[in-house]
């Protein structure tokens, strides 16, 4: 699916998610779940949420902003913009060839 | 905290405990976040890289590092937690030997000391491991402390199979010495180690040559000033394995080779 993103193994499906999340700004560990479940309508677990968070943290995805009380907000980096937007458009093209397909064998 | 969040490392706690927890406090887990929580911790225990200070110091102060250069770091450190374990071993082991059935035979009376040595083996095995990981992280320019860790390892294992063959015993303590004292001067380890190594090494040597020159009649008497020496030897293991517990200095880490820069942290 996300060629950038298949290093992160199981946790590539949520790292998508949390980059779509934090594309509005940013957000701490409490608000990118519920906007995730808004989202896909599935909840993100806290294990997977900050399994996902630590690997996009050290792949320099995200950094982490000061913390208010015990929430910390993150926010996206220019690497991460960058490593969405390819991720998207990627499946935008994926997204059109597969209705130009459905579309000739059903039209 | 949730007990669930204890779960994770201590480091891990540290960076994200705070904030998991007040997730968790938030949201009540449920079943299916329980187990996404254990399931989590689990992962943190096998990815330990993610939230390493060792790895973050070297982010920091060294950005040409190799993911696999830090592996070995990781791999040396260990090691010399086994070396600080086998110092309780050798202990261990001259207690049990000193304290076996009494024998007497044509030259005097000895105790049979066969049940204290596995222990002094594998207390010796465990130094030897900790010397190789002195070797791991050591840049290959030091040397003298390099071939001082490799005489030793080399002649520990045996030493511990026969720990009456004295001259085995005298090469290995002399490749510490020298693994000592080289670290020392490559700048690999502080001359305060250094001298926590070298003078105890001495100081049990000298007591063991005393003991061994001066009870020459039953041989029971020797058990006494004999077990000054083991404990003065302690800090043998001890030494050989703090000194892998912290980072070698930022220009030593990447053991003078020349590398590519870190690449990404595989997931």
């Amino acid at each position: 699916m996300n060629r950038g993103l298949t290093e992160f193994g199981r946790f590539a499906e949520p790292t998508l998610y949390i980059l779509v999340s934090l594309s509005d700004g940013p957000k701490h560990g409490y608000a990118i779940m519920t906007d995730v479940e808004a989202m896909t309508g599935d909840p993100l677990g806290p294990g997977t949420l900050y399994g996902a968070l630590a690997r996009m943290e050290r792949r320099g995805l995200i950094e982490a902003l000061e913390p208010e009380e015990r929430r910390r907000p993150y926010r996206l980096t220019g690497l991460g913009a960058t490593t969405l937007r390819t991720q998207l458009e990627g499946l935008a093209g994926f997204t059109r060839l597969g209705l130009d397909r459905l579309g000739g064998a059903t039209g | 905290m949730n007990w669930l969040v204890r779960l994770y490392p201590r480091a891990w706690s540290a960076r994200y405990g705070d904030e998991l927890d007040d997730l968790v406090r938030l949201r009540p887990l449920g079943i299916a976040g329980s187990m996404d929580l254990v399931r989590g911790a689990l992962d943190a225990h096998r990815h330990p890289e993610l939230v390493d200070p060792w790895a973050s110091e070297v982010a920091s102060g060294s950005p040409g590092v190799t993911s696999q250069r830090l592996a070995d770091l990781r791999v040396a450190r260990r090691l010399g937690r086994g070396a600080m374990l086998g110092s309780v071993l050798w202990i261990a082991g001259w207690v049990i030997a000193s304290n076996g059935p009494l024998v007497v035979d044509g030259y005097g009376s000895y105790r049979d000391g066969s049940a204290g040595m596995p222990f002094v083996l594998l207390a010796m095995v465990l130094l030897s491991a900790g010397l190789l990981g002195q070797l791991v992280r050591m840049p290959r320019s030091s040397r003298v402390a390099r071939t001082g860790a490799i005489a030793a390892a080399c002649t520990l294992p045996f030493f511990g199979m026969a720990p009456w063959v004295l001259p085995l015993g005298a090469v290995a303590l002399a490749g510490l010495l020298t693994v000592a004292l080289g670290a020392a001067y490559a700048g690999q380890w502080s001359w305060g180690a250094a001298g926590a190594l070298v003078v105890p090494g001495l100081v049990g040597a000298a007591i063991m040559a005393w003991a061994l020159i001066g009870f020459g009649g039953d041989r029971v008497d020797v058990y006494g000033p004999i077990f000054f020496a083991v404990l003065a030897f302690m800090p043998l293991w001890l030494v050989v394995g703090a000194t892998l517990q912290s980072l070698p200095p930022v220009n030593h880490l990447d053991g003078d080779e020349q590398i590519a820069p870190r690449g990404p942290v595989r997931a």
